[in-house]
């Protein structure tokens, strides 16, 4: 039958609108309500996502890497805050998102121990820098953005504990969210 | 049942019910916008992707020597949907389920099948900003 993407659209509407309850709701939670992973696939995989438990020692430092990337965003957010408060609508919320951020990502590697979690010592304070117009501290925001993306995204995929892979896939498609605000405004 | 298997089986749970809601906001929009209105655009890419990573799974999970789940005749809508605004809101709530479903499955997968999960739950958490949802900071995983 040949039917054209639009007329299906209609009459799939005309079939579903007549229907209440939640049973479309349902389907889709029925999917993900109570499910935060059950196990491994392959390689000795971890899915248990309920309960932050310690990732091996790989993913450690996976997470290191991945705190130190989300920090460095997080300090431009700051810095670009101060040279163009204009921009406050945009940095703003986006700073607050680093911190949730970091601070899942640090919960991550709670109880690792010194031995895998690296050196106690703090690091020298970044200061990134901030280019003056406007125009181009968005600019720099959105490479910032799509670098952080793809690294999450990678770092997703090499995750040997499934908790961790979900958690950096998360984080990747928030940064892609924000692009597509960012993108959309500019 | 494998882990991977499971997820696969609920991730296309999810596609054919997507569909199905899709169906519903492309037929209102047909009806309450232009036929070349920005939403009624991105109601039928968004139907398409949704089709597309449907027929995708559905290709994995037999790949894997499983039938696939086969769709509903018909799915219950969580509220009436008459106008655009409801539209845009059936869409959103659709993308996120969508992309809680996904972010469950990364955890569950891997290799190919986690990169295929992790794509999805980006491509969902990014229509439902198209479709003017929020920019959170765990799509798809709001417990963290």
């Amino acid at each position: 039958m040949d039917v054209s993407r639009r007329g299906f659209l209609r009459a799939a509407s005309m079939g579903a609108l007549g229907l209440g309850g939640a049973a479309l709701v349902s389907a889709l939670n029925g999917c993900a309500a109570g499910h935060r992973g059950t196990g491994p696939e392959a390689g000795g995989r971890s899915g248990t996502t309920t309960g932050r438990t310690t990732p091996p020692a790989p993913d450690v430092r996976l997470v290191l890497a991945a705190s130190a990337a989300e920090a460095e965003l997080a300090d431009f957010c700051s810095a670009a805050l101060k040279a163009q408060p204009a921009l406050s609508a945009v940095l703003q919320p986006l700073r607050v998102r680093q911190r949730e951020h970091l601070l899942a990502l640090q919960a991550a590697v709670v109880g690792a121990g010194p031995s895998t979690a690296g050196p106690s010592t703090p690091k020298a304070p970044r200061t990134p820098t901030v280019p003056r117009h406007a125009a181009d501290v968005v600019d720099e925001l959105k490479r910032l953005l799509s670098v952080a993306e793809r690294q999450r995204f990678d770092e997703c995929l090499a995750a040997e504990s499934g908790s961790l892979g979900r958690m950096l896939a998360s984080v990747s498609a928030s940064h892609a969210q924000s692009l597509v605000v960012l993108r959309r405004s500019s | 049942m494998t882990p991977t298997l499971k997820a696969l089986q609920r991730c296309l749970a999810a596609e054919h019910a997507a569909v199905y809601g899709y169906g519903v906001v492309g037929g209102v929009l047909a009806v309450t916008t232009n036929q070349s209105s920005a939403w009624e655009k991105l109601a039928v890419s968004a139907y398409d992707a949704h089709r597309a990573a449907r027929d995708e799974l559905v290709a994995r999970i037999s790949g894997l020597g499983a039938t696939p789940l086969a769709s509903l005749p018909a799915y219950g809508l969580p509220f009436q949907v008459h106008t655009t605004a409801d539209c845009r809101r059936l869409a959103r709530l659709l993308e996120d389920r969508c992309a809680a479903v996904y972010a469950d499955a990364v955890a569950d997968t891997a290799s190919t099948n986690r990169q295929f999960t992790a794509l999805g739950l980006r491509a969902c958490a990014e229509r439902a900003v198209q479709w003017g949802g929020a920019v959170v900071a765990f799509p798809g995983a709001s417990d963290l």
